[in-house]
């Protein structure tokens, strides 16, 4: 195997493939930094490309778009507090108060590090137990996969601010609004209210963009209208160490991106799950071992480095039941496996002897990808610092301008941007009397998963909900779901009664 | 006698919202869904648990609202947010959405920059203008270009 490594290594290091994965990743970083474009719209986009290049150089790219788009997505979440891609959100909530703080730098540092350690340690994965890994993940059925969601759900219990109670009524209504339009398992049409646009359903980009940019467009509009008009000018703060990711920081979050990495590269195994919930469960799983557990949402680097590290960490281990089994995980695997399909290449469990230098080719790509993403990030660091500099009354006109654009792109339709100002005034509204906005994703994000699953498990068991309880791997999940929920009530119990101690103290 | 007064106004009134818009829902939800296949499941099935769900616990934010007191920072209290700012920028973005329709991305997108520019108390008009029409045609470009998006012409000008 090692030999083929090297081999393979070997022959991504030539100019045309390096030239590939630094397009790539360029475009990735531009296009997942930008809100409301996404990383999987430059891999659509450049797609074609691939049918001119040899396989070696076009795939590559793809995964250079990949891997750097949701790296991207941080960028902005950090900078501007409006994530580029659903799995920013944590990175958004520990990022933000990071920059406003001044330390920028340090924010950007940190999700850079574990973004390319949760790359390297999936890439690694990938390379060396794919095989084995994926035997395991495809004795998941939707019996499992139910239970997973269970689990990965139970983060609404970290994210949902003062209320848990209200947290999960917004988990619960994002769910709701998953449902709306044609049912997959019946054909059914749910909830359009007479409504013919809302039988496609409610899109997730016009959604998630209004929810999380244009709130902030409105608050900022009203705090400068109000007399509290902040300075436009990020401040960075002239210590060393607030504009760089220390050592001593590096070693105290390596056990968290360690543990982030499993987690997502875990999830992005399993078809169908990927980089939201895995960045969900580890900024959850985070915040239950952290050592400070109240710096979350004030800008906590576990915090940060946590969702970043997992959400990465899918990169590598998507592949892996696309690779050695077929299956699209997720949306970009199917595109990048429509790439492999261009070039006459069936992936499958034959894909590995039948083009064993090139898969180790593409093996060596995803390293040299993690290579390129540190240093092409790390080089244009003032690029995107001086992007946030701008004056507040360029940026949040030119985020206005974005914001419909990237509503408006996914289905070139002018609902996507009534759908945008709705939630934009939703998710205002939610702000003031603190509704979980982040609670509200997730459960839009998972719902469709989760009701597919248990579809799925109903059709299995002829409607007996034992399903869920007799097989070992449900049940342990289910187990695994009560320690979380109890882990967490009672880090919120001791969290209130370090808040009432301080109160008494002041 | 004690008053009978809820701890968390806020809370009671968000609960009770939910509650009185959601239980009629829930025992109605059926109406809301049109056609499909039989099948194990119904298609009401797994949305009708979840705004189950969500009923059960609007209730009990009501009853928790009259006798827990939220949490609260007072730095966010005392926040003073201009609201008419922000009704005038949404006015701004319904503009927005109803000249795309008519004017076109183009024509709309400079006028609703300059809106936005306002708000936030921007004044070098002359520098900004020039700007907002060029990055107009910019995004306009390359959405075409390089994305095959055709951003809306506007019924005015098809």
């Amino acid at each position: 195997m090692l030999e083929n490594i090297i081999s393979g290594l070997f022959s991504i290091l030539s100019p045309g493939p390096l030239a590939g994965i630094a397009l790539g990743v360029t475009t990735g970083l531009v296009f997942g930094a930008i809100p409301g474009i996404s990383g999987i719209m430059a891999i659509a986009i450049l797609l074609p490309m691939t049918f001119y290049v040899s396989p070696l150089i076009g795939i590559p790219m793809l995964l250079g778009i990949y891997k750097a788009g949701i790296f991207g997505g941080s960028i902005s979440a950090i900078l501007l507090n409006t994530p580029g891609a659903p799995p920013a959100v944590c990175t958004a909530m520990e990022g933000y108060p990071l920059t406003v703080k001044g330390k920028a730098k340090k924010a950007l540092n940190t999700a850079l590090t574990a973004s390319v350690f949760g790359d390297a340690f999936s890439t690694m994965l990938l390379i060396f137990v794919a095989a084995p890994l994926s035997v395991i993940t495809l004795k998941a059925g939707p019996s499992e996969k139910f239970c997973i969601i269970i689990l990965a759900l139970t983060v609404v219990g970290s994210i949902s601010g003062p209320s848990i109670i209200k947290g999960i009524i917004c988990a619960g209504l994002g769910i709701w609004v998953s449902t709306i339009g044609v049912s997959e398992t019946s054909g059914a049409t749910r909830f359009d209210f007479g409504s013919g646009d809302l039988i496609g359903g409610i899109s997730l980009i016009p959604m998630v963009i209004g929810l999380l940019c244009l709130p902030e467009v409105f608050r900022q509009v009203g705090t400068m209208a109000g007399g509290q008009a902040e300075k436009a000018k990020l401040v960075l703060s002239k210590n060393k160490d607030d504009n760089r990711f220390t050592f001593k920081e590096f070693l105290y979050c390596l056990p968290t991106m360690i543990k982030s990495s499993c987690i997502g590269s875990v999830l992005g195994a399993l078809p169908g799950l990927g980089a939201s919930p895995s960045a969900f469960m580890a900024y959850s799983e985070a915040q239950r071992s952290s050592k400070k557990p109240e710096d979350f949402g004030k800008g906590a680097i576990d915090g940060l480095a946590a969702p970043e590290a997992a959400n990465n960490a899918t990169t590598g281990s998507a592949m892996i039941p696309m690779l050695t089994l077929g299956i699209p995980g997720d949306d970009v695997t199917a595109i990048l496996m429509g790439a492999f399909m261009i070039q006459g290449i069936t992936p499958g469990p034959t894909i590995f002897y039948e083009h064993t230098h090139l898969i180790y080719g593409i093996f060596g790509g995803l390293i040299v990808c993690d290579i390129m993403l540190y240093l092409i990030t790390k080089a244009g660091f003032n690029i995107w610092i001086k992007l946030a500099q701008l004056p507040k009354y360029i940026i949040f006109s030119c985020v206005t301008v974005f914001c419909f654009v990237g509503a408006y792109s996914i289905n070139q339709s002018l609902f996507d941007i009534l759908t945008l100002i709705t939630f934009g005034v939703a998710g205002l509204l939610m702000n003031k009397y603190h509704l979980s906005v982040g609670a509200f994703i997730i459960g839009f994000v998972l719902g469709p998963i989760w009701e597919r699953a248990y579809d799925q498990s109903m059709v299995i068991s002829d409607g007996s909900f034992s399903i869920f309880f007799t097989r070992p791997i449900p049940v342990f999940f289910l187990l695994l779901s009560l320690v979380a929920v109890l882990s967490i009530i009672r880090t919120r119990a001791k969290a209130k009664q370090r808040l009432e101690a301080q109160a008494l103290k002041t | 006698m004690g008053s009978f007064k809820p701890k968390n106004m806020i809370d009671v009134i968000i609960g009770s919202l939910f509650f009185i818009v959601l239980c009629p829902f829930y025992f109605n939800i059926e109406k809301f869904v049109a056609g499909g296949m039989s099948t194990v499941t119904s298609p009401v099935d797994f949305p009708k648990f979840i705004i189950g769900i969500v009923v059960i616990l609007s209730l009990l934010l009501m009853v928790t609202g009259y006798f827990k007191k939220s949490i609260l920072l007072e730095e966010e209290l005392e926040k003073k947010i201009n609201t008419r700012a922000m009704i005038l920028y949404l006015g701004v973005l319904i503009f927005y959405l109803v000249s795309l329709n008519y004017a076109g991305f183009k024509l709309s997108t400079p006028v609703v920059m300059a809106l936005s520019y306002t708000l936030f108390k921007g004044k070098q008009y002359l520098t900004f203008i020039p700007f907002a029409i060029a990055f107009t045609f910019a995004i306009d470009y390359v959405a075409f270009n390089f994305m095959n998006i055709m951003l809306p012409a506007g019924l005015l000008f098809e």
